[in-house]
C-alpha cells in the first residue's frame, strides 16, 4: 500500500477522534461525578452544531469573518453549557437516586424532545456552515491533500486533554471533581456542596459536547441526525476507555477513530459491526474498560422493593383478563383490531423485556433485537423459502434463541450501565446487519407480502390466533415466574452474591432468563410480521427497544399485569397522538419525562401501592382497637 | 510460631488451609496462611481493621480465589473453585454486609436457599411455594423467626437479616458454617443472643464453625481456639486463655482495643 494514502487515513482517522473524544470526554465526566448516563448529550452535540450555525452567521457579519467565527463557536460552547446547566436544575438533579433504568430513559426522552425542537427552530433541512477562517482548502502530504481544518481538529484533542488533566489535577474544583468520581459518599461528607458540584460538572460536559459540535459544523452540515449518529459510538468510546476516565475515553477515542479509518477500507460495509466487535473484545477482557473503575457495587438497598403483584394475579384471574380481551374486537373495524392485535403483540415484547429486566434485574436496551430477528426469521422463511405461516411462526423464536445465547454468554458477565450498552451495542450491529445486507434483508426498503394464509386472513380471526398464542406465552411465563427458577432469579436480582454462595451458579440462571426473554420476544415479533405484513429495520433499532421499556415503565416495572397496561397505552397513545401532529417525538418524550419523575410506579404499580397502604392501614387499625 | 495441635490432635481436621497468599496489585493482603478446622470445633480469627480476615473468608467461600496456596475440605480440593461449589461441598457462609433477599418475604428467602443447595434451580413449572414447607418453617423456627416468615426481608431489622442469612446458610446442612462478623452492626444484648443461637444450632448439626468478630466478649465467650492475623499473616493462634496472655497480640491488636 503507498504510504502517503496510508499517512492520509492515519490523519483522517486522528482527526475523528478528535471529535469522539470531545463527545466521549463530557458523557465520561458526568458519569463519574453524577453516576448518570446522560443519553442526551448527543443532542447536546446536535444543538451545538445548530447554534454555531446560527451564531457565526450572525457574528462572521458583525465582527469581521475571522473574530466572528471563533467568537462564535466559544459563544455557542458557552451556550450550550448553559443548556446543561438547564437540563440538570430542572430533569437530571431529581434522577440522581433514581435506578440506571430511570436515568437513561428519562435522557431518551429529551433525544426525542429535542428531535423535534431542531426542526422547529431550525426547520427540517441541512445547515451547510462556513469554513474556518484560516483553515481552508488542503495541503498536499505525500501526494495526497489533506484538508487544513482536518490537521487543525487533530490538534484539537490532544489540547483539550491537556486542559483537562490540568483542571483535574491543579485546581481545587478539579481535584474535588476526581475525589467524587473516585468515592461520592466520602466527599459527600466532607462538607462540599454537591449541587454546586453536579452542576458544575454538566455545565463542562455539556460545554464540551456542544464545542465538539460547533467544531463539527466546518466539515458537515448541522442535521437532524448527528445526535444518534454520534451517541452510540460515544457510548462505545465512553466504555471502552471505562466510565468516568478521561483519558481512557482519550485512547479509546484514538483507537476507535484509527479502526474506522481503516475499517472503513477493509470491510466498508461493516464499520459499526466491527466497532462495536472491538467494544464487546475489550469488555470481555476488562469488563470496566480499559482505564476504568466504577463497578456496580450491589448494596443491600431497598431499591428492588418494587412493587409486585404476584399474589394479587392468579390463573383464573389471567383467563379473565384474556376473556375480556377475547371481547374488545367485537363490532370493532379492521383498523382498530389491527391496532388492538399490535398491543397484544407488543404487550408480549414487553412481558419478555419485563421478565428479564423486573425479574431478572438486568437492564437491556437493546431488547427490539430479538423482537426484530423474530421478525425477520418469520419474514425470510415467508419470503425465501415460501415457508407456510406455522413454520415461519415456529423459526421466528429459533433465531433470536441463538441470538440470546450468544448475546446472553456476554451480557451475563456485565451489570448495569455495562450491560445496558452491551445490549445496546448488539442491537445496534443487528440493525447495521439487517440495513446493509440488502440482497437477504431488503435493505432499508424491508421485506413486504408477509402475510397469514387465508384462513387467518380475517383480522378479527387473526386477532384470535394471536391472542391465543400470546395468552399461552404468557401464562408459561406466569409460571415460570412463580417456579423455583423464577423465585432463583428474583433472588439473584436482589443479591447474586447470597445466592452464589448458596449455591447456584449465577450466570448460568441469568443466560437461561436471556433465552427465554429472547425467544419470547422473537415470537411477538414473528407475529408482529404476520399482522403488519411488511418488516423494516426499525424493529431491530434504539427507538423500538425504547418503546418496550416504556411499555414496562408505563404500567410498572416487576409487575406481571403491568406490560400489557403499558402496552395498550403506548400504542394507544401513539395512534392517536401521530394521527394527530407532526410532534409525535415532542409528546412522546415528554411523557416519558413526566412518567419517570412523577409516576415511576407506572398503571399497574400505583394500583398496588394503593392497595398496600389501604392494606396496611386497615391493618393498623384492627391492631389498635385489638 | 505456637504449635496448633496440642488442643486438637486427637480429632480429625476437616478444612485445611496451606500457604495461602492473595495480592491486589502490590498490596498483600494474605500471607503464607496455614491452619487446620476441626470437626465441631469453633474457631474464631480476630484481627485489626485490614488485617485481611474477610479475604481469608472469601478465599475459602471461593468469592475470591487465591494467587497460591491450597484449600481442602476433607479429601477435596476447593481451591479456586466458584461459590456455588463451596457451597454444595459443604461450606455455608454469612457475610459482613448482611445480604438477603431485599423483596422476597422471609419464608421465600429460605426456600430460595433450599432448591439453590439441592440443585434445583431449573425446575419451571411448579410454583417454589410447593418446594420445602416443613424444612423451611423448622429451620425459620429454629433461628428464632417464626413470627416473621411472611415479612418482607426489606422491611427487617437488620439483625433479623442476619438470622435469616443464618437460616439460609444452614439450607445445605453445611458442615462448616463461615461467619464473617456474624454480630457486627447489631445490638449489644442482641449480640449475644445471636452468638448462642449459633452456637446451639452448630453443636446440634455438629457444624464446625469458623467466625471473624469485633467483639471481643463474644469471641472469648464461644472461641474454642483463636487465630490471631495481622496484616495478613497469622501472628499466633491457641486457646483462649493464652490468646488473652500473650504478651505479643496484646501489644499489637488488644492494645489498639483493649479489652
Amino acid at each position: 500500500m503507498d504510504f502517503g494514502f496510508v499517512l492520509s487515513q492515519i490523519l483522517t482517522g486522528l482527526s475523528s477522534a478528535s471529535s469522539l473524544f470531545l463527545i466521549a470526554s463530557g458523557l465520561t465526566i458526568i458519569f463519574g461525578v453524577t453516576r448518570i448516563v446522560n443519553f442526551a448529550h448527543g443532542s447536546l452535540y446536535m444543538l451545538g452544531a445548530y447554534c454555531a450555525y446560527t451564531a457565526t452567521e450572525s457574528l462572521m457579519a458583525i465582527l469581521g469573518s475571522s473574530l466572528g467565527f471563533w467568537v462564535g463557536i466559544l459563544l455557542t460552547a458557552v451556550f450550550v453549557g448553559l443548556i446543561g446547566l438547564f437540563l440538570e436544575f430542572f430533569l437530571l438533579r431529581w434522577l440522581y437516586k433514581s435506578p440506571e433504568l430511570f436515568q437513561l430513559l428519562a435522557t431518551f426522552g429529551v433525544v426525542l424532545i429535542v428531535q423535534d425542537l431542531v426542526p422547529f427552530l431550525w426547520g427540517g433541512e441541512d445547515l451547510l456552515g462556513p469554513r474556518a477562517p484560516g483553515f481552508k482548502g488542503a495541503i498536499e502530504i505525500l501526494g495526497w491533500s489533506f484538508p487544513r481544518y482536518e490537521l487543525f481538529m487533530i490538534l484539537i484533542g490532544p489540547c483539550i486533554w491537556g486542559g483537562l488533566w490540568l483542571l483535574f489535577h491543579k485546581t481545587r474544583w478539579g481535584i474535588l471533581v476526581r475525589a467524587a468520581t473516585e468515592d461520592r459518599e466520602t466527599v459527600a461528607t466532607l462538607g462540599i456542596n454537591q449541587a454546586w458540584l453536579f452542576r458544575s460538572v454538566l455545565f463542562l460536559g455539556a460545554f464540551l459536547a456542544g464545542l465538539a459540535g460547533a467544531l463539527q459544523l466546518p466539515k458537515e452540515p448541522a442535521n437532524s441526525l448527528m445526535d444518534i449518529n454520534i451517541i452510540a459510538e460515544a457510548f462505545v468510546v465512553t466504555v471502552i476507555g471505562g466510565m468516568g476516565s478521561v483519558t481512557g475515553a482519550f485512547l479509546a477515542a484514538l483507537l476507535i477513530g484509527l479502526l474506522q479509518a481503516f475499517g472503513i477500507l477493509i470491510f466498508p460495509k461493516i464499520t459499526l459491526v466491527f466497532i462495536f466487535l472491538v467494544m464487546a473484545f475489550v469488555l470481555m477482557i476488562r469488563p470496566n474498560g480499559l482505564l476504568g473503575k466504577y463497578q456496580t457495587v450491589e448494596t443491600y438497598s431497598k431499591q428492588n422493593e418494587g412493587p409486585h403483584d404476584l399474589t394479587f394475579i392468579t390463573l383464573p384471574r389471567i383467563f379473565i383478563t384474556l376473556g375480556v380481551c377475547a371481547l374488545l374486537p367485537l363490532g370493532l373495524g379492521d383498523f382498530e383490531i389491527f391496532v388492538l392485535t399490535e398491543i397484544l403483540v407488543f404487550a408480549l415484547f414487553a412481558f419478555s423485556l419485563n421478565f428479564l429486566m423486573g425479574f431478572g434485574g438486568m437492564i437491556s436496551f437493546g431488547h427490539a433485537a430479538y423482537f426484530g430477528l423474530g421478525a425477520y426469521a418469520a419474514a425470510l422463511m415467508t419470503h425465501h423459502f415460501q415457508a407456510g405461516l406455522p413454520l415461519a411462526l415456529f423459526a421466528s423464536p429459533i433465531l433470536p434463541l441463538i441470538a440470546a445465547a450468544l448475546f446472553g454468554w456476554f451480557c451475563t458477565r456485565m451489570s448495569g450501565v455495562y450491560l445496558a450498552m452491551l445490549t445496546l451495542a448488539f442491537a445496534q450491529i443487528l440493525w447495521s446487519i439487517a440495513f446493509q445486507w440488502v440482497a437477504l434483508t431488503g435493505g432499508d426498503n424491508g421485506l413486504i407480502g408477509i402475510w397469514p394464509p387465508k384462513i387467518l386472513s380475517d383480522r378479527l380471526l387473526f386477532y384470535y390466533f394471536a391472542l391465543s398464542l400470546i395468552g399461552f406465552v404468557f401464562i408459561l411465563l406466569y409460571k415460570i415466574t412463580l417456579s423455583p427458577f423464577g423465585l432463583l432469579l428474583r433472588a439473584a436480582r436482589d443479591s447474586s452474591k447470597r445466592l452464589s454462595a448458596d449455591g447456584v451458579h449465577v450466570g448460568h440462571l441469568r443466560w437461561a432468563a436471556f433465552l427465554i426473554a429472547g425467544a419470547s420476544a422473537g415470537l411477538a415479533g414473528g407475529l408482529y410480521s404476520f399482522a403488519k405484513g411488511s418488516i423494516d429495520p426499525h424493529i431491530l433499532s434504539i427507538p423500538l427497544s425504547v418503546d418496550g421499556l416504556s411499555m414496562v415503565l408505563m404500567g410498572g416495572i416487576q409487575t406481571l399485569l403491568g406490560p400489557l397496561m403499558g402496552s395498550a397505552a403506548l400504542t394507544f397513545l401513539k395512534t392517536t397522538v401521530m394521527s394527530l401532529t407532526e410532534n409525535w417525538r415532542f409528546f412522546m418524550g415528554s411523557a416519558i419525562v413526566f412518567l419517570v419523575l412523577v409516576f415511576p410506579r407506572g398503571l399497574v404499580g400505583s394500583l398496588i401501592h394503593v392497595f398496600a397502604l389501604r392494606k396496611a392501614a386497615r391493618s393498623e387499625k384492627t391492631e389498635r382497637s385489638s | 510460631m505456637d504449635s496448633p495441635l496440642s488442643l486438637a490432635s486427637s480429632r480429625t481436621s476437616l478444612l485445611k488451609v496451606k500457604a495461602l497468599c492473595k495480592n491486589f496489585g502490590a498490596f498483600e493482603a494474605i500471607k503464607n496462611v496455614s491452619f487446620s478446622l476441626f470437626e465441631g470445633e469453633k474457631l474464631a480469627v480476630i484481627g485489626p481493621n485490614g488485617a485481611g480476615k474477610s479475604t481469608c473468608f472469601n478465599l475459602i467461600g471461593g468469592q475470591l480465589s487465591p494467587d497460591q496456596g491450597h484449600i481442602h475440605l476433607g479429601d477435596m480440593d476447593l481451591t479456586g473453585k466458584p461459590p456455588p461449589f463451596i457451597a454444595k461441598a459443604g461450606i455455608g457462609r454469612s457475610f459482613q454486609i448482611a445480604a438477603a433477599y431485599a423483596s422476597l418475604t422471609v419464608e421465600m428467602a429460605v426456600q430460595a436457599a433450599f432448591l439453590a443447595i439441592k440443585g434445583q434451580a431449573y425446575h419451571f413449572i411448579k410454583p417454589s411455594h410447593h418446594y420445602y414447607r416443613e424444612d423451611t418453617a423448622a429451620l425459620i423456627e429454629q433461628v428464632g423467626l417464626g413470627a416473621l416468615s411472611q415479612r418482607l426481608c426489606a422491611e427487617l431489622a437488620y439483625g433479623d437479616v442476619k438470622r435469616v442469612e443464618l437460616a439460609m446458610a444452614l439450607a445445605g446442612n453445611p458442615r462448616i458454617l463461615l461467619m464473617d462478623e456474624p454480630t457486627a452492626g447489631m445490638a449489644v444484648a442482641e449480640r449475644q443472643s445471636l452468638m448462642e443461637h449459633v452456637v446451639r444450632l452448630s453443636q446440634d448439626r455438629n457444624i464446625a464453625l469458623l467466625f471473624t468478630e469485633h467483639d471481643m466478649d463474644v469471641v472469648f465467650r464461644h472461641a474454642d481456639r483463636i487465630i490471631v492475623l495481622v496484616r495478613g499473616q497469622i501472628l499466633v493462634e491457641g486457646p483462649p486463655d493464652r490468646i488473652a496472655q500473650d504478651p505479643e497480640v496484646r501489644a499489637v491488636y488488644l492494645g489498639e482495643d483493649p479489652l
